[in-house]
């Protein structure tokens, strides 16, 4: 994937660039969220294209949260292809009758007669001191309701390519862009290029024990497959990318090959999506390959507080995914 | 606090021998013909429901056709309505195939949805209806997106929306008419006031005599109409929708009925009186508009007569043909739910 | 024609009604919506008005009738209008009205705390990977020592278990039915002067694998045979019963089940093809079990087709993809991967153009299947292309001769070039 010569550039101007050339090449694409124009997005995304695009392309909203999900779900059922920016994850709980009850049934209720092409675009994640109402990881909400896509790159490259997928695919599309990723920078193509929503990867390889991680958890399982690698303990890490829809096989051909996964995500473990993961590992072939059990490491059952001590220690860092993995690969052994 | 209960001071166009000179025979055929259908649709429905062969529950329209009818009669037939859960006589209203919608009420693969809605969700895409929303005043948000899409493609036509009396107390009501009077978008919001959200009379829940006020907070023109006069209905409707075709933006139109039947079909009507019930029905619209039509003399008693038995005959064929179609299958359900 | 009253169904999770009273009298006249009787649900009373108009008559429902909705209770006879011939109801035995319904009803069990650690089990803990292993190599668990937490049996585990066998023990001994046991490696050779990529145990499937081939190639005197088959009529044949076959057994008929059905119709006019060879005698077996070689991550399997002879065509295709699903998942019992009498190994799908098989012993011959491929044929007026597969079958000499081998392959290719008693 990373050519040699690739220039780099942050994850945040990935999803921008995405964002812009796809405007570019279809004029049904629009963003519309609260303080996306003049402004340029509570995070700086969108600065710089009010400018090529005009207010009525990148539309400024009222604080209004169910009125601009309902402005995408409405403007994409009559096929145009809005980008919805939610200024944090967190108030996508105002937006979830539309996303829930209206932009994930219609196709269904309606006989299949129309589709939902939008993407919901949210910063999700803790690390920033925002405290308990700015700093929520909400994938497993979404994933469970059948008409909704949930996608959660972990870098510059994957930004830009699964944003346009998102963005041409026919159905809502939960983006979930991890603040503290916002200034991660790597190798990314100038040109358009799009990745399969179905399509995990290993981010690393390793033969003692697979850590499926997704989103801020990626560059966090990486750190930690570099430190354990130096205890002789080869981890091999794979990113999902997509939630929903799932590409089962790379997990399971991974835990069938290591024999051993480390589950770890953000967002708290009672009800998370890790369980999910873990049913899917547990129910699969790669059962009769499990030399330990499925082990889960996520955030801890509390809302994110906000000094900065607690707030490391209520979900997952560097060290927590070292010391669960080395327990996991020496289990037994 | 009690709300100062100075009840629906309607401006209403009852009777009015204007229209009933200016518009088409045609048109006004056309009413008569799609009110008496709703009627018997519903009633139809109801004996069908009864009997156990529509599933669920349903929300019946009865004695509300003037407002369904009246509104939509101001349409283009390019123009698009978004509705909600007691939404039978928009969807009549706005052309849809009875049969279609007969199945769809059946559960029948044929049906408009497949068997996947019912009655509560019924949408004809093609025919510019949206759609039917369950929950109270979810429709409107998606309206000010299909409004957006109709303004920023620069297209001619305009959209109504519909929801109930209740709806108008949900935020949703209230961010979706600022933000589409703040961008002037191309639609009309309209108000099927049958005066109770399921057992809550507006009264009790609202400090206001007339819902159609609270359009002066947004900046965009309010009426209140007689909602079961088919004719003041469209003198209201036709004002707001060339309002909104010329680019001024939205309006809120109040129509002003009563729901013969209840909430849906497990109320017990505990909450009001049969005298209450009985006065109402004595408004009856349909009864209403044929008289209008005789004393006019746009049409005669036999006329009106013949309108309303081929409305009759048109259900029950419709019912006896659905009962036909095939029911779907539950095999390959997941596949439906993405678009590809 | 009467109209029918009925106990009108009033509410989602309605399933009969308790009737009150009549509001009307036997012999009245009512109008539609007016009030006729009175109903009890488990909610409350409610008032059912007339569905039409009309004197009523034939009143079947009195007070505290639990009555399935939908059911008639009276009619309403317009002028002219008789009631129908009388159907008798009978009434529910005596429901409680008070019973709630059941979708209310349900409560979630919740289970019991958290279980932290399962004692008292007599059970051994192992490791999925482990215990699949141990029932590979024929090992007991219990015999196992499990270094892991609370006991439990890992991987490694497994693997010092099958060192110490070894150590202590002679090669475990193998259910091969051929004559004495073959080393692996007959010759000490020196190993080759090179960087070693890995070191790969020879265990499991693959050490059994490497003995019954060693012991097959070593004893029995293989001779082999081969010859080309006109595959149009074959295609034509499975075109055909490609839907119809679809929708009995939902899956679609391969060249493998159409081979298979073939064998199966041809080994019994050929039974030294079906044969084994045991304590001095030749068995001639009745049963035509099919074995089907695949491999699965690396390893050959052969399952079973029990009795092929006796099978029908789409009986053959559900068997074999039930037994390739579960190939691969790994879900095949081992008694479902033995007792096989003839095996057909196809490498077509490869790409391989023909090959020959080592007999799967203790069989008396197998059929090697290649490649379907466009050859060039002479006909009356120059060449025409037809669809040919190479059909290499091997024997085990000491049962049957080439003359034998010959004949088998010759009537299969007629069968399969003229296929259509097959189904």
């Amino acid at each position: 994937m990373n050519t040699n010569h690739t220039r780099e550039i942050t994850y945040l101007e990935a999803v921008r660039e995405a964002m812009i050339q796809e405007m570019r090449l279809n004029k049904e694409v629009f963003l519309i969220g609260e303080d996306v124009g003049t402004y340029g997005g509570a995070f700086g995304v969108s600065k710089g294209m009010l400018e090529e695009f005009g207010p009525e392309r990148i539309r400024d909203t009222p604080i209004s949260e169910a009125a601009i999900a309902g402005a995408a779900t409405g403007a994409a059922l009559m096929g145009m292809r809005p980008v919805m920016e939610v200024m944090f994850m967190d108030f996508l709980t105002i937006s979830t009758n539309q996303l829930v009850n209206q932009a994930a049934k219609m196709r269904f209720m309606f006989g299949g007669k129309c589709s939902i092409p939008m993407v919901i675009r949210a910063p999700s994640g803790s690390g920033t001191g925002a405290a308990a109402q700015h700093s929520q990881s909400l994938e497993a909400w979404f994933v469970n309701v059948p008409g909704i896509k949930v996608v959660a790159p972990s870098s510059p490259y994957d930004a830009k390519g699964l944003l346009i997928a998102a963005i041409r695919d026919n159905n809502p599309v939960l983006f979930m862009e991890h603040k503290l990723l916002y200034r991660l920078k790597g190798p990314v193509p100038e040109e358009p290029y799009t990745i399969p929503l179905q399509s995990a990867e290993v981010k690393r390889e390793g033969r003692d024990l697979t850590i499926v991680a997704y989103s801020i958890m990626v560059p966090r399982a990486l750190e930690a497959a570099e430190k354990l690698a130096a205890e002789g303990i080869e981890v091999e890490v794979v990113d999902p990318r997509s939630l929903k829809p799932l590409d089962k096989e790379t997990i399971i051909r991974s835990v069938s090959k290591t024999g051993r996964v480390l589950i770890t995500h953000e967002a708290p473990g009672t009800g998370g999506y890790g369980g999910e993961l873990a049913a899917v590992i547990a129910g699969s072939a790669a059962f009769d390959y499990l030399d330990a059990p499925i082990r889960r490491l996520a955030g801890r059952d509390v809302p994110i507080p906000y000094n900065r001590t607690l707030e490391q220690a209520a979900v997952p860092q560097v060290e927590d995914i070292v010391a669960a993995a080395r327990e996991l690969a020496q289990e037994g052994r | 606090m009690t709300a100062q209960k100075t009840k629906a001071n309607i401006v209403a166009t009852s009777g009015s021998h204007r229209l009933l000179k200016e518009l088409p025979h045609a048109k006004l055929t056309w009413m008569l013909q799609r009110m008496c259908e709703i009627r018997y649709f519903e009633e139809k429905a109801e004996d069908l429901y009864m009997r156990g062969l529509v599933h669920g529950t349903m929300h019946l329209s009865i004695g509300q056709e003037a407002t369904s009818v009246g509104s939509i009669a101001t349409l283009r037939p390019e123009d698009l309505i978004i509705h909600h859960h007691r939404g039978h006589g928009h969807t009549i209203a706005k052309g849809a195939d009875l049969t279609t919608m007969m199945a769809e009420f059946l559960g029948k693969e044929t049906g408009y949805c497949r068997g996947r809605g019912g009655s509560m969700h019924i949408a004809d895409i093609s025919g510019g209806n949206m759609g039917a929303t369950g929950v109270v005043g979810g429709g409107i948000p998606t309206a000010v997106g299909i409004a957006l899409a109709l303004q920023m493609r620069r297209s001619e036509q305009v959209l109504l929306s519909y929801f109930g009396d209740g709806a108008t107390n949900e935020g949703e009501f209230h961010e979706s008419l600022n933000m589409a009077s703040t961008w002037k978008l191309p639609v009309v919001f309209i108000c099927d006031n049958n005066q109770y959200g399921m057992s809550m009379h507006v009264s009790r829940v609202m400090n206001i005599a007339n819902i159609s006020e609270r359009a002066a907070s947004y900046g965009i023109p309010g009426q209140s109409v007689d909602g079961n006069d088919v004719l003041a209905v469209y003198e209201a409707v036709l004002g707001a929708v060339e309002h909104a075709r010329s680019g001024k933006g939205p309006s809120l139109i109040d129509c002003v009925s009563y729901r013969w039947r209840g909430h849906s079909k497990s109320d017990r009507n505990l909450y009001r009186t049969q005298e209450e019930i009985e006065e109402w029905k004595r408004k009856c619209p349909i009864r209403r508009f044929k008289k209008v039509l005789i004393e006019a003399v746009v049409m005669t008693d036999s006329e009106t007569e013949a309108i309303d038995q081929t409305a009759k005959a048109t259900i029950e064929h419709a019912a006896e043909v659905a009962q036909t179609f095939p029911e779907p299958s539950p095999e390959h359900m997941e596949e439906e739910v993405y678009a590809l | 024609m009467a109209t029918e009253v009925i106990m009108p169904k009033v509410d989602m999770v309605m399933e009969t009604g308790t009737f009150v009273e009549w509001l009307k009298n036997e012999g009245e006249h009512v109008n539609k919506g007016d009030p006729l009787f009175t109903i009890m649900t488990d909610k409350a009373a409610i008032e059912v008005e007339a569905p039409g108009e009309g004197v009523l008559a034939g009143l079947k429902a009195k007070l505290d009738d639990v009555i399935p909705v939908t059911e008639v209770i009276a009619y309403l006879l317009g002028p002219g209008e008789a009631l129908p011939v009388e159907t008798v109801f009978q009434p529910q035995a005596v429901v409680t009205t008070s019973t709630p319904p059941t979708t209310e009803a349900v409560t979630v069990s919740e289970p019991a705390a958290t279980v932290v650690e399962v004692v008292g089990l007599d059970k051994v803990r192992a490791t999925p990977v482990a215990r699949r292993m141990a029932e590979d190599l024929g090992f007991d668990l219990a015999q196992v020592q499990g270094r892991g937490p609370g006991g439990r049996i890992h991987r490694a585990d497994i693997l010092a278990y099958q060192e110490e066998q070894r150590s202590t023990a002679p090669v475990a001994e193998l259910e091969v039915q051929t004559a004495a046991s073959v080393p692996l490696m007959s010759v000490s050779v020196p190993l080759p002067n090179a960087r070693q990529k890995k070191v790969v145990p020879l265990a499991g499937p693959r050490k059994i694998i490497a003995e019954r081939m060693a012991a097959s190639a070593f004893t029995a005197p293989h001779i082999t045979l081969s010859l080309h088959v006109d595959m149009t009529e074959a295609i034509r044949l499975r075109e055909q019963v490609l839907e119809p076959l679809k929708v009995q057994t939902g899956q679609r008929v391969s060249y493998t089940a159409i081979l298979a059905r073939a064998v199966a119709t041809v080994l019994p006019r050929h039974p030294y093809m079906n044969a084994s060879l045991a304590d001095g005698d030749i068995i001639l077996w009745e049963d035509i079990h099919l074995g089907i070689a695949m491999s699965v991550e690396e390893n050959l399997m052969v399952p079973v087709i029990r009795e092929a002879q006796s099978r029908s065509l789409g009986q053959i295709v559900t068997a074999l993809a039930d037994l390739t699903e579960r190939a691969r998942n790994r879900r095949l019992t081992s008694a479902e991967m033995t007792g096989s009498t003839f095996t057909i190994s196809n490498l077509g799908m490869f790409g391989i153009e023909s090959f020959t098989a080592i007999i799967n012993p203790p069989e008396s011959a197998i059929l090697a299947v290649g490649k379907m491929m466009d050859t060039p044929v002479k006909c009356a007026d120059g060449y025409m292309f037809r669809p040919m597969i190479q059909l290499t079958a091997s024997a085990d000499h000491r049962i049957v001769d080439g003359v034998g081998v010959a004949r088998f392959l010759d009537d299969l290719k007629a069968t399969l070039e003229n296929p259509y008693l097959l189904i």
